[in-house]
Order: C-alpha cells, then structure tokens, then sequence
C-alpha cells in the first residue's frame, strides 16, 4: 500500500488564496430540539473564514467547526452546556480556595511520610465513623 | 539487610516525601525562599545518604542512575517487599 504524504491530495479543494477569502459568513441554522424542549430554535452561527489558521498552520482540509480557531485553544476544551430549562439559577457555585503560606509549623519527615502530608493544615485523617 | 540498613532506607523515604511534599509547594509558590532552602537542604540530605547507603547495600535505581559494585548488586540486593522493617 502507498501513502499519499501530501496533504494537498488531487481531490482536495485548492485553497481559496488569502486575498479572496470571505471575511464574514453568516448562516441560520436549525437546531433540532427534543420535544420536551419546546419548539426548535434558530441559531445564527458566524463562521469566520478570514484567517483559516489555527496555531499558525494553514488549515485546508478541515472545517474549523464554530467556537474554534485563532485565539481559541485547539485542545478539546468542552465548554459547558447552556442551562437546559427555562429559567436560569440564580446562583451558582463559587469555588475559594485559601492560599498557602508557608513557615508554619510543619511535621517532621518521619510524622509526615506517616500522615500522607507535610502540612498540618492539610491534614484530614479519615475516619470511617465519618464516613458510613 | 541489617538494621543500620533499614534505618537507613526509612530515612531516606521519608526525605524523599518531605521532598515530594516541597516540590509540590514551589510548583504553586515559586518565589518562596524559605520552601526553597528547605528543599534544597532535604535534596542534598537525601543525596548523601543514598550515596551512602548504595555504597553498602546496592544501587536504588537502575538503568545508569547508580553505579554498582561487583558483582552486579542490582538483582542480588532484596527487592523493596522482601524488606521487614
């Protein structure tokens, strides 16, 4: 079997020449709805076709699918689903981490290694009772 | 193994942790100079006595980390959960 290495395969598009791109493209989408979630909804997508790059390498084979592309980190970052139902919350969860400081007192490396931790404010020792 | 070498192997696991443990601190406080001149100390502890105990017991570890003396103490030295402490 032979390996066509040239992405530029014969078949693939010629890549639209950087001048005669569109910069805007607009288009309507449906969206199909489960039924319990009332009627379909349309959502306007723009889909921006000026600089097809993502990281600096020119893209021909690949759609660039809305919510990448330049500035958008490629890594698979899911973003979280709208909220589903009617009304949104109120509030949500906020998460406040204190920071750590260092020169406190600290357990010996011998308690440490025994306790899973160096710091005693980090210590949660489990308790089964806790638990059940 | 004998005692000395127990005690000695206990020691430097737990240097190692209090190691772990530091490294962990500076990766989220790298400024701290106080984190780092602790963990600079226990680095250079740990590298003393495993200089010591491999002299006597055989390398920690392999694959050109740690010489070893003849013969080859690599496969002869008790593996770590033949070890009673």
């Amino acid at each position: 079997m032979r390996f066509n290495i040239n992405p530029r395969t014969p078949s693939a598009p010629k890549p639209v020449p950087k001048n005669k791109r569109e910069t805007k493209q607009e288009k309507t989408v449906e969206i199909k709805v489960p039924q319990k979630y009332e009627k379909p909804v349309n959502i306007t997508l723009e889909e921006k076709v000026e600089d097809n790059t993502v990281q600096g390498k020119v893209n021909d084979k690949h759609q660039i699918p809305p919510g990448y592309g330049p500035g958008v980190p490629t890594h698979p970052i899911k973003p979280m689903p709208e909220y589903p139902y009617d009304s949104k919350p109120d509030q949500l969860a906020e998460a406040y981490v204190l920071w750590q400081k260092y020169g406190g007192k600290m357990y010996t490396p011998k308690e440490a290694l025994e306790k899973g931790t160096l710091f005693p404010e980090l210590y949660r020792p489990y308790s089964p009772e806790r638990h059940k | 193994m004998d005692a000395n070498g127990k005690k000695l192997l206990n020691e430097l696991m737990e240097l190692s942790f209090v190691a772990v443990e530091l490294n962990l601190f500076l990766d989220t406080h790298p400024d701290s100079k106080d984190a780092l001149e602790d963990y600079n100390r226990i680095s250079e502890r740990y590298m003393l006595l495993k200089d010591k105990y491999e002299k006597t017991y055989g390398p920690l570890v392999n694959f050109g980390y740690s010489s070893s003396q003849y013969p080859w103490q690599w496969s002869q030295s008790p593996w770590p959960w033949e070890i009673e402490y």
